[in-house]
Order: C-alpha cells, then structure tokens, then sequence
C-alpha cells in the first residue's frame, strides 16, 4: 500500500521578484515500511519536498496524499494535527529547546496534546533508552555531543508514535563515523518498529541504506534502480 | 506548558529582570500613592461617622470659613420641624499662628478658628469637641481669651494646658487639648463665638453657619430637605453624610488620576515586555519553527508565548505588591502621611499587573504564530 503518493506537484516561489520553480512536476510513491532516501545537490528542491511531503507546505499545483488522504485542502491548524499524529521531523540542526533536559525535548510533541504527563513522560523515558541515551534523558543539548542531539531528536520524532518519520540531512551536521551510527538507528527502527522513513541529503553514500532510491536535479525526480547508486539512474 | 514558558523566560535573565523592574516600579508606585488617597478617605469616613447633623451655610460656599450668613436664620432654624438644637459658628482662617503665616505653621493642614455659640453648644448630644478632651476643659460661655486645641496641633508647637498660644498676634490661653478620631478635625482651634467675631472683626448680625442637631440623627436628612425647602435662595443645607458622598466622589476621581499617573510606569514597561518577548520570538524563530513542524498548531504557540508575558506580570505582581506594602510603609513612617492599604488596593495592583503582561504579550504572540515553519527551519 502506498502510504506517501504525489502527483505531479510543482512547487515555484519567489526570491525577490525571480520565480523558482523548485519542483517542476513530482510524482512518487512509497510504501509503508519503506526506508526512502531522495539526494540531490544542494539547491536541487530536495527540502521544498520534504516541506511537501511533511505537510509543511502546499503544492503550487498537483497533490499529495498521505495515507489515503489528500492533505492540499487542510488549513493550517489541521496540517499541524495531522503532523502530529502521523509524522515526526528529524532536522539537520536538530532544532532542540537548549533550556530543557533530552527527556523534556523528546516531550515536546506531546504537550499540546491530552495525554497524562506521567504517560508521555514513561514513553519518553522508553524511546530514549530506544535510542541508546537512558544514561543522558537529564542533560540538556548543550550538555550532549552532535551525535546524541541528532539521538534526541529522532525519540522526539518518535514519541507521538508516528507512522512516517522524515529526515532532513540527518547527517549534514555530523562526521561520518557519527553520522552512520545515526543511519544504523533509524535503520533499525525502520524494520524493528517497521516505520517509514524518508531521508533526503545531498550525501550518495547513505544510499547504500536505501530500501528505495530517488534522486532530484533540477526540480524533478528520478527513481534509482539498482545497488550501484546514482550513476546509473533509469527514469 | 507554562513550565516551558518558565524556562524560556529564565533562558534570558537579564532581559526578564529588567522587564520585571519596569513592572514592579508601577505596581509599587500604584501601591503607595494610591494606598496615601485611600488612607484620606478612611479618615474622612471616620470623622464624618462621628457626627450626624445638618450644615446649614452660605448658598454656594465652599466651605464655612468663607461662608456669611444672617445670624436671624437662627430663630427661623429652630422653629423647623425635628430640630433639636441650633448651634450659630464663626469659621475663619486666622493668617497666622505662633507668629508663622498658617498655611506654612502646621504641616496637618491649614488651621482654622471655630468661634461656638457655647450656650447652644452646651445641648448638644454629641458636642465633637467637647466630649473628646483629653486635657483642661471646654471653654466657657462668654469666656474671653481662652482656646481648646487639638492634640496634635499641642505637639507640634509643644504647648501643654495654661500655655499662650498667639493667633493673629492675639495671645489666647489654652484652657484645653481635645482628641479626635481624625488628624482632620484636630486643626480647628475652638473659642467663644464672641471672641472669633472680635478677632476677625466679623459683624454680630451675621455667622459662618449653623451646626443643627437633629432630634433624632436619622432624621437628618428630612431636617436638610426642610431647609432647602425653606430657604433655598440663602443657604446651602448638608447632612454629614453628603459631604462624605462629596468628598468620596472628588477623592474617588484624585485615586483614578493617581492610579492612572503612576499606571503610566506600568504602560512603559509593558512596552518594554512587548520589546523583550518580541525579540525573543525572533532568536527563536527556528524553535517556533520546529515546534509547529512537530504539530504545534498556531494556538499553542500563542499559547506559549502569552504563558511567557503572564508570567511577568503575575511575577511583577507579587513583587510590586511587596514593594507597594514597603512604599506605604515608607510613606506613613518617614512623611507621617495616613495610608491604608485595602485588599481591594492589593488586588487591583497586582491585576494591573498581569493584564499589562497579558496585553503586552499579544503582539509578540500573534507574530510567533503567524511564522511560517518551512521558513523559518530554513533560515
């Protein structure tokens, strides 16, 4: 079953008075389980669909459905209530509150929501340990290295139980030994906890943990066949 | 949440201090001079309750000491139905006193000479001067050259019973100090009617006004609606009870031009918390960002921020409402000035408080909401 599906979105904006068409026509399926990676050079439109497929912003034109429903026509509020039941976002910075511990950080999805604190809290605790940090839930981000903000961040991703978890150059802020630790996590997750994930980076070698493989250039998407990376894609 | 508003506000101490010193400097100055009106009302209330009688004085006057009216109406007064006793009174403000022009001699207020009608005076139920005196005695009718003084007005010149005290030059002998409940009846300087119209060279056909008592006091009011039935084109008839209704209404509008002035500190420091959240909003725009990203709705963010600017004003508050009782505190001891700090006083302070934090939070929060997450994680 198709869990994320586009059809030919476009995507143009303005910077200043030049239009950019960032997406010039996309259209993609992946399935529940799926372990999607998208690369793409920089400036390739590769976060303008993350944004897209995130619910995070609306296509200039085309559709995207998630889960069988077509997300274009909710307003914002409902974008913001379908993220949180459906998605988590893992961010290149990492995006973590500096004030608040690791366990209040991986909370933070949860407190607009009606949940029991003790509830979200015991989850939290759970996920952290998940992610190899039961010995860190205290610290705050400054307290933590690169590698365990990005662990922070991915239990926030998980903490609402999310079907589909996008990741937005997980790696970009981290070095190479940390950063496939980091991909080696979210792998496990993905065939463990059988969630979704759609990675995008401009980095081919996470490729190679790809389940099914895309690559953007200039605004249009292709599919990668094939173990040998993006070399050889077939439209 | 409001704990995640808790540490967003202690991220940056220093700028929540200062916004917090804004509004704890309009709280306190709320507080204080506003506890210094209510103080005077207390008073005011407290001495008018002790007397339940009828003013009767020159129509449009503002008060006795320039009133001026024909000593005749005394007979007429009398013959009114429900009058007990008619009491004639001379009230002039003598120049001065101890040889110092008055308004600067006695820092209680301006001191004023009460010239009685001692033989009427002598009928009343409740003659306020008399009953109250705490040392010597009443002066006599007819008594020439003696003068009952108020306790307070004895301690500020250091004047026991048997010293001279001068008015207008004039020595008087002081043959008694009264108490009173309210500081604003101890600076009148009590003698024989006769004795106040020599020194004020004020004619025999005339007075200031009459003091009437009612038969009973509850009849006040139909004794005053009688005289102004009866000689509306002369006098001006009050009961004790119109002129607390006078004072309190004038009192009334003082405390709100008080509560306002000093509520401008208030409305400056709410725009230093407008400027304060404001630019914290800013620096985070990228944690709002992730915040809406991770299904945050533009409500809960608002939500967030405003918990940020309520905070301040309740800490504000509470801090400004300490202060505000140190004020006071300071007021009556340092300046001797009367301060009554009501719970209505605390409450209003310290709602003051918060609503400036709440308003002053709006802004900033509407402009958090409003930010659009794909642009701000991408900045």
């Amino acid at each position: 079953m198709n869990l994320i599906e586009t059809f030919n979105i476009k995507k143009k904006y303005f910077l200043d008075k030049v239009i950019v068409n960032a997406l010039n026509g996309v259209s993609l399926k992946i399935s529940k389980g799926d372990f999607a990676v998208i690369v793409g050079p920089s400036g390739s439109g590769k976060s303008t669909l993350l944004h897209l497929l995130g619910a995070l912003d609306h296509p200039t034109s085309g559709a995207v459905k998630i889960d069988g429903k077509i997300i274009n026509q909710l307003d914002d509020d409902q974008l913001a209530l379908f993220r949180r039941n459906k998605m988590g976002f893992i961010f290149q910075a990492f995006n973590l509150i500096p004030s608040l511990t690791a366990l209040e950080n991986v909370m933070i999805p949860t407190e607009p929501t009606k949940e029991p604190q003790e509830e979200a809290e015991e989850r939290a605790i759970s996920i952290l340990d998940k992610v190899g940090l039961s010995e860190r839930i205290y610290h705050k981000p400054g307290e933590l290295s690169g590698g365990q903000r990005q662990r922070v961040s991915i239990a926030r991703s998980l903490i609402n139980n999310p079907e589909i978890i996008y990741a937005d150059e997980p790696t970009g802020n981290l070095d190479s030994v940390t950063g496939e630790k980091v991909i080696d996590l979210m792998r496990h997750l993905n065939k463990k906890e059988k969630k979704t994930f759609v990675v995008v980076t401009h980095d081919e070698t996470l490729l190679k943990f790809a389940s099914i493989k895309f690559i953007l250039k200039d605004g249009l998407l292709h599919k990668i066949h094939g173990k040998d990376g993006a070399k050889k894609f077939v439209d | 949440m409001i704990k995640l508003s808790f540490y967003n506000l202690l991220r940056r101490k220093t700028r929540t201090a200062l916004s917090l010193i804004g509004i704890v400097i309009g709280v306190t100055a709320i507080m204080s001079l506003v506890s210094v009106v209510d103080g005077l009302q207390s008073e005011f209330d407290t001495a008018v309750s002790s007397i339940q009688a009828v003013l009767v004085q020159e129509k449009g006057s503002i008060d006795q000491t320039i009133s001026f009216i024909d000593a005749d109406l005394e007979n007429d007064l009398k013959n009114i139905k429900n009058v007990r006793v008619v009491v004639p009174e001379v009230w002039r403000i003598p120049f001065s006193v101890e040889g110092k022009p008055n308004s600067l001699s006695f820092e209680g207020g301006t001191l004023a000479v009460y010239g009685i009608d001692l033989i009427e005076f002598q009928k009343l139920r409740n003659p306020v001067y008399s009953v109250n005196i705490k040392k010597g005695r009443f002066v006599k009718p007819g008594e020439k050259g003696a003068v009952v003084i108020g306790e307070t007005v004895a301690d500020r010149f250091n004047k026991f019973v048997g010293n001279k005290l001068k008015i207008n030059g004039e020595s008087f002998t002081i043959v008694g100090i009264y108490v009173s409940d309210s500081p604003l009846f101890e600076t009148v300087l009590a003698m024989d009617i006769g004795e106040a119209r020599r020194l004020f060279e004020f004619s025999s056909d005339k007075v200031s006004s009459f003091y009437i008592e009612p038969i009973r006091p509850e009849l006040d009011k139909k004794v005053r609606q009688e005289i102004e039935f009866r000689f509306e084109e002369e006098v001006d008839a009050r009961t004790s009870g119109d002129f607390s209704d006078t004072f309190g209404g004038v009192l009334g509008n003082f405390r709100l031009v008080v509560f306002f002035i000093a509520g401008i500190s208030g409305l400056v420091a709410g725009i230093g918390i407008i400027n304060t959240i404001l630019m914290s909003v800013l620096e985070r725009r990228k944690e709002i960002g992730a915040l809406k990203a991770v299904g945050w709705t533009s409500f809960e963010v608002i939500k967030m921020i405003l918990y940020e600017s309520f905070l301040i004003g309740v800490l504000g508050g509470v801090i400004g409402v300490i202060f505000g009782f140190i004020g006071a505190f300071l007021l009556e001891n340092l300046f001797g000035l009367t301060v009554e700090v009501t719970f209505l006083l605390v409450i209003e302070a310290f709602l003051f408080a918060v609503v400036i934090g709440v308003l002053a939070g709006i802004y900033p929060a509407m402009r958090a909401s409003k930010l659009d997450p794909v642009q701000a994680l991408s900045d």
